[in-house]
């Protein structure tokens, strides 16, 4: 008999990594519908929130991880990040912009900046030597997680907290963006930036805060998620941007919410649905059928692109542009 | 030698990357169609003539000499202790590939001109043939899409394939170690090369042709305002369909001078930075929608990385191991800050787009007395 309802702590892994591409992709959509940029180097602006954790472990934290570098962790990638991302969009992106350069020849910019930054950071770790780590490049950082009893479970710290982080951030930044006026300002700029323009509103600053945002919400995740991955290398954004991207088209590319959604729902479909299909493949239909075993757990990502494929099929606006009333309607009529 | 820095591996790389840059040309260039999923093209080619062009070299020495095919796989129960139940089998499997290729497959090509000769056509119309069907799938996604989305997908797509399908999958490739190619003749580089610069020639003149016929024409007008194209009666989804198969098969084309020259290579070679940055990088930098921009782009770009690659360690050479390591990301940094300086400097490029050569006004209305 082959499991098929994964266990709590793979159920709060999984949970962990898609609130993480929740934070990724949310900040993705937030610079592409600002300043209109699809930004490849996102992911790498994560994994500076992964350098930081490591960096933590290794100059203060390295006899034991107390909850503090949960909370000192976060807070440092929230400002590395934010401000690496506000600096690339004020010294490469809005130069570029103000130039004319049109929507692709601006991906094409992030590319080179994905290039330049992963080349540095990879140097770097290879260059420094450890306080207590032998060395930097290609560290596991699983061994740091401290494992927390809760509900019967064994989670690991990160698990926890990830999803938590997720949660609070989005309130918060939902308050800023309706309660204060700089964020009414900033949605304003969203809707229309011309007329938020004449109506007194510093558009520009409104830009460099949203990349400042969207850098540090990728900096959180980052630092967040680097204790689930192989290693810290930096080179591990290489496929994770395309999850991410798979997020954001499912959201909607348009709305900063729906791409919290479809970053979430990319995460969970990779993780959970991959590992359900994988059980019951090779619990009962190859068993049955005569056929062989084929480890789909590998394959993960193909569920991202095949999420991608069937919302813009029938949604191609994504998940924000449909239309949910009537919807609603149409399905309570039948 | 300080004049000998252009190898013949870098050769083959500008040969290769030639024909990418004007099949991507083709494309983003005069039909503004964003392809970021370049490498997957590419690799078809490769693949053509690795996972399937091997398993059809091994058929073929079964079917020819099947004492030879005999003899293979009772070394490779000797030797591997594996059992294979065909030469086919033994040739796609990553462990036996090697030595069924290099000694059973090679030698007997080399015997056998003939054999190469159809065995070679025939991977050339495999490559083709894949790659055709690929930009059929690409297509179907650019004639619905918008630029932004059409560029994510195809990224998507791309990486997909070559980093997790291909690289999981042992029976497509080899999986991560990846399989060794078809050798059709002894000195198998220089026959990539002459074969590349064949290929560079032909897709140059086709390029050319293509891009001041009416057909050319048609492409620019459907990039500038699809609408206004449509409203002049030309088909906009079966000009993009006919640009995105045809710079589909001109882009495996390369992959499969790249493989025949290097031979062995892994399916995660093709990535992204590789073959299909890279190529944008050129065609940004030589100019968009101008052939010759396209080619200058890539050639300068190649023997400035050449001479960085060449010069930044001769430079470090005799200073700390950390300025040697430190050199050899520099390369890859300065690859990024050239894009960056072109795209603010000149985002036309070197060569920037000309209006499109046709006949003299004055010339038509001598014909239409004639």
């Amino acid at each position: 008999m082959v499991e098929i309802i994964p266990s709590g702590v793979f159920l709060m892994s999984a949970i962990a990594y898609a609130a993480a591409l929740g934070l990724l992709s949310m900040g993705l959509s937030l610079t592409y519908v600002t300043t209109r940029v699809a930004n490849f180097a996102h992911a790498t602006i994560g994994m500076l929130g992964a350098i930081v954790m490591l960096f933590l472990i290794d100059r203060v934290y390295y006899e034991g991880a107390s909850y503090k570098l949960f909370i000192l962790g976060p807070l440092l990638s929230f400002i590395v990040a934010g401000v690496f991302a506000m600096i690339m969009y004020l010294l490469v992106m809005k130069p570029l912009q103000d130039k004319g350069n049109d929507v692709i020849g601006l991906m094409i910019a992030t590319f080179a900046i994905d290039i330049i930054l992963l080349n540095i950071l990879s140097f770097l770790l290879n260059a420094m030597t450890g306080k207590h780590l032998p060395k930097l490049y290609g560290v596991n950082i699983g061994p740091w997680d401290p494992t927390i009893q809760c509900c019967g479970l064994e989670l690991k710290a990160s698990n926890f907290v990830l999803p938590i982080a997720a949660v609070l951030l989005t309130f918060i930044f939902h308050l800023f963006l309706t309660k204060t006026k700089f964020g009414v300002a900033m949605r304003a700029t969203i809707e229309n930036p011309n007329l938020a323009a004449v109506m007194g509103v510093n558009t520009n600053l409104v830009y460099t805060v949203s990349w400042f945002v969207s850098g540090a919400l990728a900096g959180v995740a980052g630092s967040l998620i680097a204790f689930s991955l192989k290693d810290t290398s930096p080179n591990s954004s290489a496929l994770i941007i395309v999850s991410v991207f798979a997020g954001s088209i499912v959201g909607g590319l348009t709305s900063i919410y729906w791409g919290l959604v479809g970053g979430f729902i990319v995460g969970l479909a990779e993780k959970l649905l991959t590992s359900i299909i994988n059980a019951l493949y090779n619990g009962y239909f190859a068993p049955a059928l005569g056929l062989p075993e084929i480890a789909i757990i590998n394959y993960e990502k193909v569920m991202s692109l095949g999420l991608v494929i069937i919302v813009l099929l029938f949604a191609p606006q994504g998940l924000a542009g449909v239309d949910w009333s009537k919807l609603k309607q149409k399905i309570l009529r039948r | 030698m300080e004049f000998l820095i252009f190898s013949d591996t870098w050769l083959i790389l500008l040969i290769a990357y030639i024909i990418t840059t004007i099949s991507l040309n083709l494309e983003a260039g005069y039909t503004g169609i964003p392809n970021f999923g370049k490498a997957v093209f590419v690799f078809m080619g490769a693949w053509a003539a690795q996972g399937i062009g091997i398993r059809l070299a091994a058929w073929i020495v079964e079917k020819q000499d099947p004492e030879l095919a005999q003899k293979a796989l009772e070394f490779l129960k000797d030797h591997l202790g594996q059992d294979y139940p065909s030469l086919v089998a033994a040739a796609a499997d990553t462990d036996a590939n090697r030595i069924v290729a290099n000694q059973y497959i090679y030698p007997f090509l080399q015997d056998h001109p003939m054999v190469v000769a159809m065995l070679f056509i025939a991977i050339v119309l495999i490559a083709v043939g894949l790659a055709a069907i690929m930009g059929l799938i690409a297509s179907y996604a650019a004639l619905r899409l918008r630029e932004e989305y059409l560029a994510i997908l195809l990224l998507s797509f791309s990486e997909l394939m070559v980093m997790v399908i291909f690289r999981q999958t042992e029976s497509l490739n080899g999986g991560p170690k990846g399989l060794w190619a078809v050798k059709f003749v002894a000195d198998n580089r220089m026959f990539a090369i002459i074969f590349g610069l064949v290929v560079v020639v032909l897709v140059y003149l086709y390029a050319e042709r293509l891009a001041h016929s009416p057909m050319g024409r048609a492409m620019r007008a459907v990039r500038d305002d699809e609408i206004a194209a449509g409203v002049y009666g030309r088909d906009v989804a079966r000009i993009r369909l006919k640009v995105i198969i045809v710079s589909s098969i001109i882009a495996s084309l390369a992959g499969l001078v790249y493989i025949e020259a290097n031979l062995a290579a892994q399916s995660l070679s093709f990535d992204r930075v590789y073959w299909t940055f890279f190529p944008w990088a050129f065609l940004i930098l030589g100019g968009m929608a101008n052939n010759k921009g396209a080619v200058l782009g890539v050639i300068v770009f190649m023997v400035l990385r050449r001479m960085i690659d060449y010069g930044l360690p001769q430079l470090a050479a005799g200073h700390s191991a950390l300025i040697q390591m430190g050199a050899a990301y520099l390369s890859n940094i300065l690859v990024g800050l050239i894009i960056l300086l072109v795209l603010y400097f000149r985002p036309q490029g070197i060569l920037p787009e000309k209006p499109s050569k046709t006949l003299d006004f004055g010339e038509i209305l001598k014909q239409e007395e004639a």
